[in-house]
């Protein structure tokens, strides 16, 4: 497993969990930041690292299915539950709800540690994508106006000459356009525009 | 006064007149006289009779044919000389005597003077000193042998007077300075002695003053090249003349190498005590054992004891261990294997360590064991460690399996989700604290303090965790019984409907028999439900472990002899060993057993005045047996 530079957050409201876990996981090599209640863990400053939330079911202020709902439309680490409880309804709907794994306490360290490791692995693949997005928007945010207009018929197919007639305007601007579209999005071929459109959600033109 | 006048006689006649020849042959002394001009002029007898010579051969310069051939011209010439100056001469000079033998003889001449202190003529004689010539010969020869004797002497030897001058030094104390000794009489200041060297050499100094014997000291010196080096000096001061007498060893070498190996062995020592590991040996010829100073602190070794003997080291091994360590080591040493124990030995302030130790046989070319090299490790703190976690891992084993069964007993009643909460809680992080002691101490190197809390933290959740349990069984005792008449099938009924497919499941056969003219029982619901689900509970764990027959369970219920109701549950399962212990509060035979289920069925049976026993089958497993009594028609 590697672990450098992770952190594993602990939310559970009995001390007694929080510190027998935080020197478990620590023993495993990992950085564990622990919080007794929800709030705490939202409120926290969180270091820019891959992460992942061991969360307990029951807590005090917002139930941990609440916090799990919150924290899904934020980019929130991957969440493996632990519960006292070990309700099979709930944790359905845990898991359902994008848990990694569900663990009715008490658990062995094996069972932790794997979902730990799935969560962040998870986690680091979430971060990958996410950092390539932002990167990708920085490069289409450089196209100006005109050239974001030709993209889609670029992507699409459209000879210059085509493009340049749709636009209203002359085939050699529209070439040196494509030419600069294709340089600010960093793509070597008219295949990798497509494929970067593609994941910046941007559609080919239709018709022609 | 008359004046003897010497002349040559030129015509051969004697020159010298007859009295004074008379006088010169008397003379016991070897004599003769010359004339100013340095011719021998009168012979004397007795120098004629030594060298053969007649007069005539010798007058003149004659008698120079008797000198040594290689003395004849330094002789002439130093004589002519003395005649020309007028000076005394003293020299030596060889004569042959007549039988031809050289000797040495010193020749000194006089001047012969008249009033005036005109020269008138000279007087020679003739000593002969070669024996002690030859005496000073030997002198000399000894004197070289002693020299070469104190020089070849593998010693630096040097003899120093009062004030530290040297008056005597041989080759190898020169070799080593380099030169002079003559900066040693600055030793106090001058630096050749090791500054730090000079309070003991002063000492040493004052010690060889006063007794006046030999003394010794091992103390750095300069040597010629600037480089200090250790000396073993022997001193002897003799009184007579006041003169040391000093014998020095280089031992430099030897000290550097004796320095290196004391460090060594005090690392070896000091690695023994920070790893608690001692040494020992054992010699099977001689019987005889070494040991080195960690094991013998562990053993704590007593003023009186023999620890040169292996009884000393078996006797301290505990009573229990000790037959079997010793029979282990005499096998090893009969078979030759190398030996490996653990044990434990008894100190004498009656304290225990555990011991680990290994040894390794040598043999010799023959194939005989000549020696076994050991070492004992002290693991009292592992193993007490060690221990701990697993008397606390077993406890919370044990109440894990008991909250387990709580919470299987509880969850007919409604107090389940609560209570295995706060059995879980206490018990998550008892399992979480145990596998963090784990790895802690399995890390590399182990971190013993992070274990230890993590321990103490678990030794504490686990007493909350037994602190509910307490809780739970109060409650239990607490919890008000509601009686009322109740038909005892279906209390049955509805315990197996609960149990649903489970029996099957688990390939039991289900076989129930239930007599339906029973009278109603004046009971509470909700406790004979725990109670028959208990008690099929268990009959089902009993059948668990059976594989070599059909599982099988039969609940029946008949009217008792004295009329009441018996409800009697029997199970071809693994069986008990003792059917009354059964009852006892977390008594449990079955590995994944109850312990707590049995003791609160007696304790619903005793709430409703019945009676419960376990008694072994015939065959295989136990029949459980309750009988509620009559119905006394109590108002509901």
């Amino acid at each position: 497993m590697t672990t450098e530079g992770a952190v594993v957050f602990v939310v559970d409201d009995d001390a007694r969990v929080r510190d027998a876990l935080t020197s478990l996981l620590e023993s495993a090599g990992l950085d564990v930041v622990a919080f007794a209640s929800a709030t705490e863990f939202l409120e926290a400053d969180k270091p820019d690292a891959a992460a992942c939330l061991v969360l307990d079911l029951e807590l005090p202020d917002v139930n941990g299915l609440e916090l799990q709902r919150e924290l899904a439309e934020r980019e929130a680490p991957p969440i493996v539950f632990i519960t006292g409880h070990g309700d099979i309804p709930l944790s359905v709907r845990a898991m359902k709800a994008g848990a990694v794994e569900f663990l009715p306490k008490p658990f062995g360290d094996d069972d932790l540690l794997r979902a730990i490791d799935a969560a962040l692995t998870i986690d680091r693949a979430e971060r990958l994508k996410r950092s390539e997005r932002r990167e990708l928007l920085a490069r289409y945010e450089q196209l100006t106006p005109r050239e974001r207009q030709v993209l889609p018929f670029v992507v699409a197919g459209f000879a210059n000459k085509q493009t340049a007639g749709e636009l209203g305007t002359s085939e050699i601007t529209v070439g040196v356009h494509r030419g600069q579209v294709m340089r600010k999005m960093g793509a070597r071929s008219l295949a990798e525009l497509v494929r970067l459109s593609d994941k910046l959600g941007i559609r080919p033109h239709e018709g022609g | 006064m008359s004046t003897i006048r010497l002349r040559a006689a030129t015509d051969g006649s004697p020159s010298v007149n007859a009295p004074l020849r008379a006088v010169v042959d008397a003379m016991a002394a070897l004599v003769w006289l010359a004339a100013p001009d340095g011719n021998a002029v009168c012979i004397g007898r007795r120098w004629l009779a030594l060298t053969g010579l007649t007069a005539e051969q010798a007058l003149g310069w004659g008698w120079a044919s008797a000198v040594h051939r290689d003395d004849v011209a330094r002789l002439t010439q130093s004589w002519q000389a003395a005649v020309t100056s007028g000076a005394a001469l003293e020299i030596e000079a060889r004569l042959r005597r007549a039988d031809g033998q050289y000797r040495r003889f010193l020749f000194c001449t006089e001047p012969l003077r008249d009033d005036s202190g005109t020269i008138t003529g000279f007087c020679a004689t003739f000593v002969d000193i070669e024996d002690r010539k030859r005496a000073e010969d030997l002198e000399r020869a000894s004197q070289q042998e002693l020299r070469t004797i104190v020089d070849n002497i593998p010693a630096m030897i040097a003899i120093h007077d009062a004030t530290g001058a040297t008056e005597l030094s041989n080759r190898d104390a020169q070799d080593f300075h380099r030169s002079s000794l003559d900066e040693v009489i600055h030793w106090e200041t001058g630096g050749i002695v090791h500054p730090e060297d000079v309070p003991a050499l002063v000492a040493t100094r004052e010690r060889a003053l006063k007794s006046g014997e030999m003394q010794e000291l091992e103390y750095r010196v300069r040597r010629g090249d600037g480089v200090y080096r250790w000396v073993e000096m022997r001193v002897r001061r003799a009184s007579e003349g006041d003169r040391w007498f000093c014998v020095g060893t280089d031992v430099h070498d030897r000290r550097t190498a004796e320095d290196k190996l004391r460090r060594s062995e005090a690392f070896l020592l000091e690695v023994q005590r920070l790893s608690r590991t001692g040494g020992w040996r054992f010699d099977p010829a001689s019987g005889i054992v070494e040991s080195s100073p960690e094991i013998q602190r562990v053993y704590d070794v007593q003023p009186g004891e023999d620890i040169t003997r292996p009884a000393f080291w078996f006797g301290r091994i505990h009573p229990e261990d000790r037959p079997r360590v010793q029979a282990h080591f005499e096998q090893c040493l009969r078979d030759r294997k190398d030996y490996r124990a653990g044990y434990r030995i008894v100190l004498p302030d009656g304290s225990v360590r555990y011991q680990h130790a290994t040894g390794h046989l040598v043999a010799n070319a023959a194939g005989d064991v000549i020696e076994i090299i050991g070492a004992q490790m002290d693991m009292t703190e592992h193993w007490l460690a060690t221990t701990e976690l697993e008397r606390a891992s077993q406890a919370v084993r044990d109440l894990q399996l008991k909250m387990a069964r709580a919470a299987q007993v509880a969850s007919v009643g409604e107090l389940a989700a609560s209570i295995a909460h706060e059995v879980n809680q206490p018990l998550a992080a008892v399992v979480a604290n145990g596998h963090a002691c784990l790895r802690w101490l399995a890390a590399s190197p182990p971190n013993v303090p992070k274990a230890v809390e993590a321990l103490e933290r678990l030794v504490k959740d686990g007493k909350d965790a037994g602190e509910v349990v307490r809780r739970v069984r109060a409650l239990f005792r607490r919890t008000t019984v509601e009686k009322a008449p109740l038909d005892i099938n279906e209390v049955i009924l509805e315990v197996l409907r609960l149990l649903n497919s489970y029996p099957a499941r688990k390939h039991v056969e289900l076989d129930t028999a239930l007599d339906s003219e029973l009278a109603a029982v004046f009971a509470d619901r909700v406790q004979l439900q725990q109670l028959v689900l208990n008690l099929v509970l268990n009959a089902l764990e009993a059948l668990e472990p059976v594989s070599d027959r059909a599982k099988k369970l039969s609940v029946r219920t008949k009217r008792a002899e004295d009329g009441g109701t018996s409800i009697q549950i029997t199970d071809n399962g693994i069986g008990l060993d003792d059917p009354q212990a059964v009852f006892e509060a977390f008594y449990t035979t079955k590995p994944e057993g109850m312990g707590l289920g049995l003791a609160i069925c007696r304790s619903i049976v005793s709430a409703h005045d019945g009676k419960l026993s376990a008694e072994r089958n015939v065959g295989f497993g136990t029949t459980f047996t309750v009988t509620l009594p009559i119905t006394q028609a109590r108002s509901a």
